[in-house]
């Protein structure tokens, strides 16, 4: 009888491929198993995240290389308007393109996802992010970032919210920016400027004030105090707390310059001052300075733009990147998972197959010898 | 002469009976509880003579059976234990094969459940996603309501089998006082001569009741025996019996305890039972179905707790803060109905990590209340005084206690039992699941410097003020107001706590730059506060914060599973026992056909040469007529 039920378990054992049938066959492994059974489906739900977070980085991408190729449209424009020789009309028309591309642009920046969410908007998946209103072009949706669980301990975030890709551009070099005043009336060109000892800088408002036709200036703070004076020769530069300011042409008597520290500059905002810059008139020799001017901060601005898509789509590739070695080791961790439960619950055929024949014979000697026994009576003998 | 014959005559007669009794054997061979029966032959009593005594051939003494009372004893004790195993181990059996499916266990309804709340952060606007979510749940609650089904219906099984089992035993009782009485006069009949068939029977019968209860069967003068089960209580007493009947447990009347009927009273002997189907059935309720009902209830519990708890820090679609996901039963306070004073006692679970899964027995004792562990008996230390407003706490419990309780009366406090029951889902609207967080943060497009805002975590969500707009302004590079009001230091990265919520600035932010806080409301693609449910879900909650509810679910089937094993092992060795003293007992009483073949031919032999013995008697007799007839 035991040889029988020990036989049939055996049997189950062969006939399912599964060493531990129930708890109680190996508690220890079937308690192992089912953590090793959950950490399976974990591992099975964080590639489907990994997939989710590719999918929406990949689509992040496609809009920034977009955005991108536009920008350098745009460039080439600027850099083609930014030749004073260019006649009004023409300019006029590159403006009119550039105004095109800033609705380009826009709807680069509200693109959506296949469930209908924009890219751009943060948490607020379902609010368009960027519209129009008044003059300029606003973000309506939030700075969230959402993450998703790629790992035990990883997340990766899915993408990048319209104010970390459009609106926050670094203004000028990063550290000020040069404007021309709009009443100047001399011939005086301010380039953007650069840096020579960021431990000396300030960071302020600063003017630069002509205080003489001849070049004699100062420059003062957002508290009208004098931090700077000296005299200006056409081409050199002026120098105070630790940064250059170039400069070509000779300023006018009271010909003001602002030195502000840089704020975020939206890409909206940048194409619009172009495209206004390139349609100011060119008449006198004041209006071809600021043109000078402002078209040396709308390219920097520019630049600054280019960097700045670029660094975000550092980050996207980083990412993408991030996920790509998540999922190799998600796989890596599936197999790993697959085998060690395999190796806890699956049958070692040839061992339960020859368990099984040892088994088989200990069952049929009992029954041989029993058959033998049962004949054995002396009432036989007795005849 | 005469005496020849009588002589002979005796031993004819003496070997028939010897023959009557090898095929009475031989008949029985296949007869369960037959003991081999011996014919005991003696001398007839000498005549004595001048020159000596001379033989009067033979007399049967007695039949008697080839028994060993203590071979008996053990065997029923053994038989005792088998049941008892033999009926632990296959309930344990059904727990083990209930709760083992690798396919629809509760560790992958539980871990489907938890990927749920993953696949709703993975798209947090999706009603499809969400709609998993809370049928995932639903098979989530609807599993455990399965297994709680399941076990409350071993407990029913269990009841009813009891009530069987006690039927029988009275009727076997019956059945050992009708035969104590035939025997007595049986044996007063036949002047001590013993009824073996009847001892046999009345044997068979005590082996019997042994498989269902273990007893003390204590023999009597005059042939009776007397049985006593649980811990000595009389079962038969010579032709008398106590009927052995089913009570509800004083606590829970939906549990049948075993007790023992005498004149006016009964005595509950479930605690004393220990062998046979009836033991077993009782010690696997108390060891195994029980705590499994309560472990159970203690998961869901932890799951509820867990779930509500994060499910109230976030926000649904529509922006409004979430509410409960779960609902769950609460704990149980039965008082005794043999109560005698107007006490009350109430219990709340506060504390899921301190929850035990055992049950508590509430005590009034002359030195006031004592809670003790209702298995055990073990004193369980409480602190606080039992008023509302500073309750007894013990074990993750707060126990307020009211009215006027006699010294004795016990209330049963059971934390998780009736969790399942009660449980049930209570979202039904795919977009109230509150995958959101209730607020986000920015830093105003013109700053300057370069100070980062966290996205901020939930602090409380029961703050009134949680969801208003808070702006912090840098009044210089290090210090800021909170709305408008106030300056405070800033430390990079420290943690800055407003209105039930924390969030940190880190950077170095320029004088005039701002930080926003603000409410969540469009918010419908966070998926914060989904990611926080499913890290809830794997952290670790219960035993004082170091098993998560997926170990818990381990340690819970590998419990049965171990516990299941030792049954197992159990059994298979009191088999081997059994089979040992069983085959020790058939080694003594057992009839072997080889034997009585052997017995039949020297009875018969016997028997011819007796009946030679009539012949010469007959010759010597004929001899002596030839020579007088003359």
């Amino acid at each position: 009888m035991s040889q029988q039920s020990v036989l049939s378990k055996t049997q189950t054992q062969i006939a399912s491929g599964k060493r531990v049938q129930t708890p109680a066959d190996d508690p220890v492994a079937a308690v192992h198993i089912l953590e090793l059974q959950r950490a399976l489906a974990e591992s099975e739900q964080f590639a489907t995240n990994a997939d989710m977070a590719k999918n929406r980085l990949t689509l992040e991408e496609q809009a920034l290389a977009d955005a991108n190729t536009l920008m350098q449209r745009v460039r080439e424009l600027t850099i083609q308007g930014s030749n004073a020789t260019v006649d009004p009309a023409s300019r006029h028309m590159l403006a009119q393109e550039i105004r095109g591309h800033v609705k380009d642009l826009m709807d680069i920046a509200n693109r959506r996802d296949a469930n209908g969410e924009y890219l751009f908007s943060g948490y607020a998946t379902l609010t368009q992010p960027f519209a129009v209103s008044g003059s300029a072009i606003s973000y309506f949706g939030d700075q969230g970032n959402r993450a998703l669980q790629i790992g035990q301990d990883q997340r990766v975030v899915d993408g990048h919210s319209g104010q970390d890709v459009f609106m926050g551009v670094t203004g000028g070099n990063g550290t000020f920016i040069t404007t021309a005043g709009a009443a100047n009336t001399g011939n005086g060109v301010i380039a953007s400027g650069t840096i020579v000892d960021p431990s000396q800088w300030v960071v302020g408002d600063y003017t630069l004030r002509f205080t003489s036709a001849t070049g004699d200036y100062q420059i003062v703070d957002a508290s009208a105090a004098v931090v700077a004076t000296g005299t200006y020769t056409s081409g050199s530069a002026i120098s105070f707390r630790g940064v250059n300011i170039n400069m070509s042409g000779m300023p006018a008597q009271n010909d003001t310059f602002s030195i502000a520290r840089s704020r975020p500059e939206d890409m909206f905002t940048t194409l619009n001052d172009l495209a206004n810059t390139l349609d100011a008139p060119t008449v006198t020799q004041a209006d071809r300075a600021r043109f000078s001017s402002d078209m040396a901060t709308v390219l920097q601005q520019l630049d600054q733009v280019g960097d700045h898509l670029l660094s975000v789509r550092a980050d996207v590739g980083t990412r993408l990147h991030t996920i790509e070695a998540a999922q190799d080791s998600l796989a890596d961790r599936k197999v790993e998972l697959e085998s060690a439960t395999s190796q806890l619950r699956d049958l070692d055929y040839a061992e339960a197959v020859s368990r099984m024949n040892q088994q088989l014979v200990g069952l049929q000697a009992a029954q041989a010898s029993y058959s033998k026994i049962a004949q054995l009576s002396l009432f036989d003998y007795l005849r | 002469m005469a005496d020849l014959l009588s002589t002979g005559v005796s031993g004819l007669l003496a070997f028939q009976r010897a023959l009557d009794t090898t095929s009475h054997n031989i008949s029985n061979v296949n007869t369960d509880g037959y003991s081999r029966q011996r014919v005991e032959i003696g001398t007839r009593p000498a005549q004595p003579y001048g020159n000596g005594w001379v033989g009067q051939g033979a007399n049967v003494r007695t039949t008697q059976r080839v028994y060993d009372d203590f071979l008996a004893a053990q065997t029923r004790t053994s038989s005792s234990g088998l049941e008892h195993l033999d009926v632990y181990a296959s309930n344990a059996e059904r727990l083990n094969n209930m709760f083992g499916d690798s396919a629809n266990g509760l560790s992958p309804t539980l871990q489907r459940f938890v990927n749920a709340f993953q696949a709703v952060a993975n798209a947090p606007t999706s009603i499809p996603a969400r709609q998993v979510l809370l049928s995932e749940a639903n098979t989530l609650e609807q599993r455990l309501q399965f297994f709680n089904t399941r076990l409350d219906e071993i407990g029913n099984e269990i009841n009813s089998r009891i009530k069987g089992e006690v039927a029988e035993v009275n009727s076997i009782a019956q059945g050992i006082a009708r035969l104590n009485n035939e025997i007595a006069s049986g044996i007063a009949r036949t002047g001590g001569q013993p009824p073996n068939d009847l001892l046999d029977q009345r044997d068979k019968l005590l082996d019997e009741l042994a498989t269902k209860i273990s007893v003390n069967a204590v023999r009597q003068d005059g042939g009776t025996i007397n049985v006593f089960v649980g811990s000595g209580q009389p079962l038969v007493l010579g032709s008398n019996v106590n009927q052995l009947t089913t009570v509800q447990d004083p606590f829970d009347s939906s549990q049948l305890a075993v007790a023992v009927q005498t004149a006016g009273s009964s005595v509950d002997i479930s605690a004393s039972v220990t062998g046979g189907t009836l033991g077993g059935l009782l010690d696997f309720r108390r060891e195994q179905l029980e705590p499994a009902r309560n472990a159970l209830g203690r998961f869901a519990v932890a799951l509820t707790d867990v779930v509500n708890t994060q499910h109230h820090e976030g926000i649904d679609l529509s922006g409004a803060l979430g509410g409960d996901f779960f609902a769950v039963g609460d704990a149980e306070v039965l008082d005794n109905n043999l109560n005698s004073g107007t006490g009350t006692v109430s219990a709340t679970r506060v504390d899921v990590g301190a929850l035990t899964g055992r049950d508590y027995l509430m005590e009034m004792t002359s030195g006031g209340w004592v809670l003790r562990d209702s298995l055990s008996g073990a004193t369980v230390p409480m602190t606080g005084t039992g008023t509302a407003a500073d309750p007894f706490v013990a074990d993750g419990l707060e126990i307020e206690v009211g009215g006027t309780a006699a010294v004795g009366d016990t209330f049963l406090i059971r934390p998780t039992r009736s969790a399942i029951t009660n449980m049930s889902v209570l979202i039904s609207d795919p977009s109230r699941v509150a995958a959101a967080a209730p607020i986000r943060t920015a830093a105003a497009g013109t700053n300057s410097g370069s100070g980062t805002i966290s996205a901020g975590e939930v602090l409380d969500s029961t703050n009134a003020q949680l969801r208003a707009p808070v702006t912090i302004q840098f009044l210089t590079a290090n210090t800021y107001s909170i709305n408008g009001a106030g300056s405070f230091a800033y430390t990079a990265g420290g943690n800055i706590d407003v209105n039930g919520w924390r969030m940190q600035i880190s950077g170095a932010p320029q004088v005039g730059d701002t930080f926003t806080v603000s409410d969540n409301t469009s918010g419908t693609g966070d998926n914060r506060n989904a990611l926080l449910l499913s890290d809830a879900l794997k952290a670790p909650v219960l035993n004082g914060g170091t098993t998560s509810l997926g170990s818990a679910v381990g340690e819970f089937v590998g419990g049965i599973g171990v516990a299941t094993r030792q049954a197992q092992v159990n059994r298979d060795a009191q088999n081997v026992v059994h089979e040992e003293s069983l085959s020790a007992k058939e080694a003594v009483s057992g009839v072997n056909l080889d034997e009585e073949a052997a017995n039949l031919l020297k009875y018969q032999q016997a028997y011819q040469a007796a009946a030679q013995l009539i012949r010469v008697a007959d010759t010597m007799f004929q001899t002596l007529l030839a020579a007088t007839d003359r």
